[in-house]
C-alpha cells in the first residue's frame, strides 16, 4: 500500500494555462479516494502527476511505500487494449514490460482475469468483447503487477448504466480484498460517493480543493447501498458543493 | 462454396470472353491493320509460339522487381523507424525525401545505366527507387500515429525503447505499413519495366524490341504479362496483410464477410 503526499503542486500547459494550482493533498495508505470535478477541471492532470506520468512544474510529490517493490496501475478513460493481443496477452503485458518471463506473466494474468470474471474469454480479441468486458480486461491489466497504488481516470464513463453499476461493485470488492490505495477520478457524484472512503471536490481550472468529505457508508458496499438514505444524503450534499464550486468559476 | 465461387467468377469471366470476341469480330470485319491493333487471336498465337522467350522475360522482370521490392521494404522500414525516433533527423531529411520522390524514374534511368551498367542491377535499382517512398511515408505515418494513452501505459512500466517499438509502435502501424507495401508492390513492377526499357532484359526489353519490329501483337502479350505480374505482386502483399491482420483489424474483417 502506498501513501501519497502532494505539497503545493502546480502544473499548466501552454494552451490552457494553469490547470492545477498550489494543491496540498495527502492520500492515506490503503484509502479509496475519489477526485470529483466538472469535465476539464484538471483532475486528469492531477492523476497523471500522481501516476508519475507527468512531472509537476512546481511543488513536491512524495510516494511512501512499504518494503515491497512498488508498482502503479492505471486505468484509462477507454479500455485502451492492444487490439492485436488476446485478452490473456493484454492482461499479461505489464509483466512482460517489466521483464518477467512470458509463462510467469501469463500465469499471473490468468489468475487476475479470473478475479474479474473473464476466465472463459482468455483467447478472445478485444474486437470480440463488449464495452464492459473490455474495461474488465483493462482493470485486470492494471492489477496484474499487484500495484500498491491503483489510479483510475473516469474508467466507466463510456459504459451503459447497468454495466457501470456492476463494475463499481466489483471494483469496490477488489479494493476490499487486495489492500491497495485507490485514486478514482470521476465527474459522477453518485459514483464517487458509492465507491470511496473519501471524496475530494475540485474547482474548474485551476483545480483547487473545495470539499474534502469522508464517506461514512461502512466497509461493505453492494447494490443495497444505493438504496440507503445516508447514501442519498451524501450524494445531494456533495452535489450541492460541486454545483457551487462550478458556479463560482463560471 | 462452389456456388459462391461460380457467382463471383462467372460474371467477370463471361464479360472478358464477350469483350475479346467482340474485339476479334470488330477488328476482322473492319480490316484494321494488325500493326495498329492486333486481333486477340494473334496475341494468343504469340503466347503459344514464343512461350519460352516470354517465360524467361517474365521470370527476369519478376526477379528484378522482387529484389527491388524486398530491398525497398528493408531499407524503407529501417529509414522510417529512424525518422520516427529522431525528430531532428526527420526534420533534416524528410524535405529532401519528398523532393527526391518527385524526380521521375524515367529521367534518372540513363544515370542508373552509367552507374550500374546494362542489366539486372540497374533494373533492381529502378524498381527500388520508385517503390521505397510510399513505404517510408506510410510506415512513418503509422509509427507516429500510436495512441498517446498506450504510450503512457508503456511508460508506466518503464518499457525500454526497443519494447516500445516492437510491442507497440510496429504492430500499431501494421495496417498502414501494409497499405504502403501494396502501393510499393505495384510500383516495383512499373519501375523494373521502366529500367528494362533502358538497361535491357525482361518484359521491358520484349516490349521495346517488338515495338521496333512493329510486332504489336507481341507488345500486347508482354503488356498483359506485366499487368499479370503487378497483380501477382499486389495479391501477395494482400495475402501477407490478411494473414497478419485477420484476427484483429476491422478493415480485414469487413472484407471477410
Amino acid at each position: 500500500m502506498a501513501k501519497v503526499t502532494l505539497e503545493k503542486v502546480a502544473h499548466g500547459f501552454p494552451e490552457t494555462g494553469e490547470v492545477v494550482s498550489e494543491l496540498d493533498l495527502t492520500i492515506e495508505s490503503g484509502e479509496f479516494i475519489s477526485l470529483l470535478g466538472p469535465s476539464g477541471c484538471g483532475k486528469s492532470t492531477l492523476l497523471r502527476i500522481i501516476a508519475g506520468l507527468l512531472e509537476p512544474e512546481r511543488g513536491k510529490i512524495h510516494v511512501e511505500v512499504g518494503d515491497r517493490k512498488f508498482f502503479r496501475g492505471f486505468v484509462f478513460q477507454e479500455a485502451q487494449l492492444l487490439p492485436w493481443r488476446t485478452v490473456l496477452e493484454n492482461a499479461a503485458l505489464p509483466l512482460e514490460l517489466i521483464g518477467r518471463s512470458r509463462s510467469e506473466a501469463r500465469a499471473a494474468a490468468r489468475e487476475v482475469l479470473a478475479k474479474v470474471g473473464l476466465e472463459d474469454s482468455l483467447d478472445k480479441y478485444p474486437n470480440q468483447l463488449s464495452g464492459g468486458m473490455k474495461m474488465r480486461v483493462s482493470v485486470a491489466r492494471a492489477l496484474v503487477s499487484e500495484p500498491s497504488l491503483l489510479l483510475l481516470d473516469e474508467p466507466f464513463s463510456a459504459l451503459d448504466e447497468l454495466a457501470r453499476d456492476v463494475l463499481q461493485e466489483e471494483l469496490r470488492a477488489l479494493w476490499e480484498n487486495l489492500k491497495m490505495t485507490v485514486v478514482f477520478v470521476t465527474h459522477s457524484v453518485a459514483e464517487a460517493v458509492f465507491l470511496s472512503e473519501r471524496t475530494i471536490v475540485l474547482t474548474p481550472r485551476p483545480a483547487r480543493i473545495v470539499l474534502d468529505r469522508p464517506i461514512e457508508l461502512g466497509q461493505k458496499r453492494d447494490a443495497s447501498t444505493r438504496r440507503d438514505s445516508r447514501y442519498w444524503q451524501l450524494v445531494s450534499e456533495v452535489s450541492e458543493r460541486l454545483r457551487s464550486a462550478r458556479g463560482s468559476a463560471l | 462454396m462452389t456456388a459462391r465461387v461460380l457467382k463471383e467468377v462467372l460474371p467477370p469471366l463471361g464479360f472478358l470472353i464477350f469483350v475479346v470476341l467482340l474485339f476479334e469480330a470488330f477488328l476482322r470485319f473492319d480490316h484494321v491493320p494488325e500493326y495498329l491493333v492486333p486481333r486477340p487471336s494473334s496475341v494468343l498465337k504469340v503466347f503459344i509460339e514464343d512461350t519460352n522467350e516470354l517465360a524467361r522475360a517474365f521470370y527476369e522482370t519478376s526477379m528484378a522487381a522482387g529484389f527491388g521490392f524486398v530491398l525497398s521494404f528493408v531499407v524503407g522500414t529501417m529509414t522510417a523507424i529512424v525518422l520516427s525516433i529522431s525528430p531532428l533527423i526527420r526534420r533534416a531529411i524528410l524535405p529532401y525525401a519528398i523532393f527526391f520522390q518527385t524526380v521521375p524514374v524515367i529521367a534518372i534511368a540513363p544515370l542508373l545505366v552509367i552507374w550500374f551498367g546494362f542489366g539486372m542491377p540497374t533494373v533492381i535499382a529502378s524498381a527500388f527507387i520508385v517503390s521505397i517512398f510510399p513505404i517510408i511515408a506510410s510506415t512513418l505515418l503509422g509509427l507516429q500515429s500510436t495512441d498517446p494513452a498506450l504510450i503512457e501505459l508503456f511508460r508506466l512500466y518503464s518499457a525500454s525503447p526497443a519494447k516500445l517499438l516492437l510491442k507497440l509502435k510496429v504492430p500499431f502501424a501494421l495496417p498502414q505499413i501494409f497499405s504502403g507495401l501494396r502501393i510499393a508492390a505495384g510500383l516495383a513492377v512499373i519501375g523494373a519495366i521502366v529500367g528494362e526499357f533502358i538497361a535491357g532484359g525482361g518484359l521491358g526489353a520484349v516490349v521495346d524490341v517488338a515495338r521496333t519490329q512493329q510486332r504489336t501483337d507481341k507488345v500486347f502479350a508482354a503488356v498483359l504479362l506485366s499487368a499479370a505480374l503487378g497483380l501477382i505482386f499486389v495479391s501477395a502483399v494482400n495475402l501477407c496483410g490478411w494473414l497478419a491482420l485477420r484476427r484483429w483489424h476491422a478493415s480485414v474483417q469487413a472484407r471477410n464477410l
